[in-house]
């Protein structure tokens, strides 16, 4: 028994010590089975959060990168940009600052960049992040300018703005050309946009289940295959090249009614046609230099886009006798002509005989024309008249009387009331025009004289006649005949005949086309026998007092060959109609005259003006389409370009000469410039007008036609976005191949990828302006959108 | 042979265990077994207060990286509106994944939302649910978000992102880092650029105010999402009791952890 026992109680012990080790290692096994799993859990965690810090700190290196290559714009910096790079100009020199991590070349799965391009997806390196020389993540990011895709908040059927006067003339429907219904996909797109209000994301022209009326809803595939063309943010700066605000020429002119009103935003348009900032980035030129009444030009835009159709004048009142230093263009007739015509008839008397009596007889004939005249031509406003003040001194030799002759004298009102005009007389530069003389013959002088056998001369002396085409609502026109300050030289001696007979002399003196040459100044003379040059087509004028030949081409009125009246506002591209002062000539907006470099290109005009006061502009295309990989594994995005360029029956060709820069005048920037050209890239709004095949088609004729495919879509172009998205990917890794020579590198097959995420971050460059005077604005990137993207 | 009966002789002499002996060893042992049990109870104390820690832990880690994870992604435009008071918000962020929708989507986040698995007495009681309303914009009208009086009623994902919740409260931010302050509410934001209030989703009262210029068509720049949670067990423990009682805020005092996050909204 007592052995038993002893069994029994030796038992008990070995039981409960193996119970409690069993215990003991079951609460083990759970510890460390349920620290293994936490571990692994924060372990997991813990990779996806540093595959998310790294993936954050991608797009914070982006943007810093931007940050520090996108730098104010002032006459000696400046900054463009095209997918992928950022051009800086400092120091006299481009810097090009690729926006994207080179290295060992990887690509973004096309599940996150969709087919931008489908049989080779944008590439771009592998940033590797070491620890104490192992390999513990890497991360790469690409940063696209969204200005170089068609804004769909902006852009419109084409149809319903033909000529492109609209930042949103931008075809859409081009860009659905391949997948769905692209017409129906972009009609649904632009009522959306502008019937309901404008998309917050690209993506959300995927909205499938409208709940509303006309919602865009594309298919997958057609998003997929367009998304890279097409963007809901690209805003642009709305910037002069030398970083003054662009002038919007409309808020400038919304509620200015009154002559005085209109007379004081001149001198406000001609500093912007010469201010000194333009001086400073072009070597001290700017339009002053080229076109010397930069008023008369301001005038112009003044009056193109008041809707009245009085003339913005410098002078005083309907009646000012003075000559105007400016005088807008207006869509009204003008004085084109203006003659006086002295007949000089030497008789003999029957009363008198042998002596007889000189006779001076003048005429004053204007003439109006009325270019681009519609069907029902124009009415003249009550009280419009023509008024002549002055007269052209006529010395007789032997003299008749003391001192000179004066015909006519103080005002003269020849045609009180004007006729109507129009509808058409004929075409000139391609447009209609009409034309009316009318003529006042003044009261003629007679004077008797005695035969002196050598006969008499007549001259006339310095002085002059002025005309003034004017209504109760302000002057309309003038028109002036001065022969200063040399008489001309007398006509040849005509003696008394010896029978009864007359002997005539007739002698004209003609103003021709006052408003191609608006600043008067001695004009021709016209001697006997030799006709003036009342009703001819005005292409040229022979400035016989002046300097030369000027031939015409162009037209020198304010107003546009299809008829349409777009007053009120004024697209930049509408400067083509603006007359600078020179005989015929309107802005060019196409590739500059050999003969003009060295001077400003007409088009850089387009840089200085716009149509609105936002200072990041919506929906303007960057030209600057060619991706700054210097591996080329994407191409030039010209699809929007097409979009862009859509009724230009070369659009495709454009499009390609935009992409590669294929200009007409290398460079076509003055060489003065302080800020040129970046190698094969744009860098005003402007130089659009020099691509090949643009606005030098075939050479047409007239201007208006050859410039028209330019007209329309100048306005609609920057060089330099304001507005990039940032495709960011990183990964954490877990090294397993732990050889030194692997170690900080990734080894495919062997490393391990513990996590993943990726980004995409809209942002938007904008200015603070200092508050200390004198010193620049501060750069920022403000986020738009930030989405995560996890694998 | 002799050995045999020599051994088994030698057994047989040997003495006992005796009484002693076997209460000495006894109570050594119970004394053992004591301490182990003490040990051991205190190990399982400390075990399942651990575990607890980490289902706290985990539940408020995985519903603050959710919650800034949809907050950081915030749109707010002239159309698009942000709307928070004290215990729920709702936003629009571009966080639907499905490729053939839109990216962008009707976030809210609030506490017992109109949740119908619960008896009524239980509805608005703790522990609440912390819920996320997620809508894809298949509306493309979006009028739910630009008039605050039409907060949304229904949605079509609603997910309980924590059940254990004891706490939610919002704290919003102007760019200044000052707070938000209203009358009625201690920190709202309300970025209508319109004066109208809006209707809180769980009480159907007009709660809020409305918003100043420094919100109109802005996020806040900072919001402080505070979350006090118990773990899984206590909270079940809580809907037995009723409440208010000694023992629930004895519950809730030992089980209750607190946490802060600060989370940054881009500002357009």
């Amino acid at each position: 028994m007592k052995t038993k026992h002893h069994h029994n109680e030796s038992g008990i012990a070995l039981i409960l010590t193996l119970t409690i080790l069993a215990v003991i290692l079951i609460l083990l096994l759970a510890f460390i089975t349920s620290m293994r799993t936490e571990r692994m859990a924060a372990k997991a965690f813990s990779e996806q959060s540093k595959a998310k810090a790294l993936a954050e700190g991608a797009v914070d290196e982006a943007v810093a990168l931007m940050q520090g290559s996108m730098t104010n714009i002032t006459p000696t910096t400046s900054y463009l940009t095209a997918p992928g790079v950022a051009y800086t100009w400092s120091g006299g020199n481009w810097t090009a600052t690729p926006l994207f991590t080179s290295g060992i070349l990887v690509g973004f799965s096309n599940s996150v960049m969709g087919a931008y391009s489908p049989t080779t997806p944008i590439r771009v390196g592998w940033q590797k992040v070491p620890s104490v020389g192992q390999l513990v993540g890497r991360f790469a990011y690409w940063v696209d300018d969204e200005s170089t895709k068609v804004n769909v908040n902006t852009a419109q059927s084409r149809a319903s703005d033909p000529f492109g006067f609209t930042p949103a003339a931008i075809d859409l429907s081009q860009l659905f050309s391949t997948i769905g219904s692209p017409l129906a996909d972009a009609n649904a797109i632009v009522n959306y946009t502008t019937g309901t209000r404008p998309l917050d994301t690209i993506e959300s022209i995927k909205l499938t289940q409208p709940a509303v009326a006309n919602a865009p809803s594309i298919s997958a595939n057609s998003f997929f295959n367009d998304e890279f063309f097409v963007t809901a943010n690209a805003t642009s700066p709305d910037l002069t090249p030398w970083g003054d605000k662009r002038t919007n020429l409309t808020a400038l002119l919304t509620g200015v009614i009154t002559p005085a009103q209109k007379r004081a935003v001149v001198p406000v348009i001609a500093n912007v046609l010469s201010s000194a900032n333009m001086g400073a980035w072009s070597g001290g030129k700017t339009f002053l230099n080229k076109y010397n009444n930069v008023n008369q030009i301001a005038a112009n835009i003044v009056d193109y886009i008041t809707p009245d159709n009085i003339p913005t004048d410098s002078g005083s009142g309907p009646l000012d006798l003075t000559p105007p230093t400016f005088l807008g263009l207006k869509q009204t007739p003008y004085l084109n002509e203006l003659v006086i015509s002295n007949t000089f008839v030497v008789a003999t008397d029957p009363v008198l005989a042998p002596a007889g009596t000189i006779t001076i007889s003048s005429t004053v004939t204007a003439e109006l024309w009325y270019m681009y005249t519609n069907s029902t031509g124009w009415s003249p406003p009550p009280g419009t008249s023509i008024v002549v003040q002055g007269s052209l001194p006529i010395l007789i030799n032997p003299p008749v009387q003391a001192g000179p002759i004066s015909v006519g004298g103080g005002l003269v009102t020849i045609k009180p009331i004007f006729p109507h005009m129009g509808p058409s007389d004929g075409t000139v530069n391609g447009g209609q025009f009409a034309y009316r003389t009318v003529v006042a013959t003044l009261p003629p002088v007679t004077f008797p004289v005695t035969d002196t056998g050598v006969g008499y001369t007549a001259q006339l002396l310095s002085g002059g006649a002025a005309a003034i085409f004017t209504s109760p609502l302000g002057r309309m026109d003038y028109a002036q005949i001065t022969f200063l300050p040399t008489p001309i030289p007398p006509a040849p001696p005509v003696a008394i005949p010896a029978a009864p007979a007359t002997l005539t002399l007739v002698w004209q003196a003609q103003c021709n086309d006052p408003r191609v040459k608006p600043i008067s100044t001695p004009w021709q003379q016209i001697t006997n026998g030799l006709p003036n040059t009342l009703g001819t087509f005005n292409t040229s004028v022979n400035m016989v007092m002046g300097s030369g030949t000027i031939t015409g081409d162009g037209d020198i009125s304010c107003h546009i060959l299809s008829g349409s009246n777009h007053r009120g506002t004024m697209y930049p591209s509408e400067l083509a109609y603006i007359h600078t002062g020179i005989p015929w000539r309107t802005f060019y907006l196409e590739p500059q005259p050999v003969a003009e470099i060295g001077s400003l290109p007409d088009w850089l005009a387009v840089d200085l003006f716009s149509t609105t006061d936002i200072t990041n502009v919506p929906g303007r295309m960057n030209i600057n389409v060619v991706n700054g990989d210097p591996n080329s594994y994407s191409p030039a995005r010209t699809q929007p370009l097409s979009a862009l360029l859509s009724g230009n029956p070369s659009a495709a060709a454009v499009a390609n000469n935009i992409s590669g820069f294929q200009v007409h005048n290398t460079p076509p920037l003055p060489a003065f410039a302080t800020v040129p050209n970046a190698p094969n890239t744009f860098t005003t709004a402007g130089q659009i007008c020099e691509v090949d095949g643009l606005a030098d088609a075939g050479s047409l004729t007239p201007k208006s036609l050859r410039e028209a495919p330019a007209e329309a879509v100048v306005n609609l172009v920057t060089p330099r976005s304001d507005t990039f998205t940032i495709w960011a990917i990183a990964q954490s890794i877990k090294k397993v191949a732990l050889a030194p020579p692997l170690l900080s590198t990734f080894v495919s097959g062997t490393d391990l990828i513990t996590g993943e995420v990726m980004i995409q971050a809209v942002v938007q460059r904008y200015e603070v302006p200092s508050t200390i005077p004198g010193t620049p604005a501060t750069v920022r990137f403000r986020t738009l959108y930030y989405r995560y993207i996890y694998q | 042979m002799r050995q045999g009966p020599n051994n088994l002789s030698a057994v047989l002499s040997e003495r006992g265990f005796t009484l002693l002996e076997l209460l000495a060893s006894m109570t050594i042992l119970l004394i053992m077994v004591g301490f182990l049990g003490v040990a051991f109870n205190a190990a399982s104390v400390a075990w399942r207060q651990g575990e607890h820690d980490v289902d706290r832990t985990q539940s408020a880690r995985a519903t603050v990286d959710l919650i800034a994870r949809d907050l950081s992604q915030a749109l707010v435009t002239t159309n698009i509106q942000f709307y928070g008071n004290t215990n729920s918000l709702a936003f629009v962020a571009p966080v639907n994944d499905d490729p053939n929708a839109a990216d962008l989507a009707k976030v809210a986040y609030v506490l017992n939302w109109n949740d119908p698995s619960l008896p009524p007495a239980q509805q608005n009681l703790p522990p609440y649910k912390l819920i996320r309303l997620f809508t894809p914009t298949t509306d493309a009208a979006w009028n739910v978000y630009s008039n605050p009086g039409n907060w949304p009623t229904t949605a079509e994902f609603t997910s309980t992102v924590c059940d254990t919740v004891i706490n939610f409260t919002l704290t919003y931010y102007y760019t200044n880092g000052l707070i938000t302050t209203g009358s009625l509410l201690t920190s709202f934001w309300n970025s209508t650029p319109n004066a109208s209030m809006w209707v809180d989703p769980v009480l159907g009262t007009i709660v809020s105010q409305a918003g100043d210029g420094m919100m109109t068509n802005m996020p806040p720049a900072f919001i402080n999402v505070h979350l006090e949670v118990v773990d899984s067990r206590t909270a079940k423990l809580l809907q037995t009791i009723p409440n208010p009682s000694i023992a629930y805020n004895n519950l809730t005092n030992q089980a209750l952890r607190a946490y802060d996050a600060y989370v940054k909204i881009p500002q357009r």
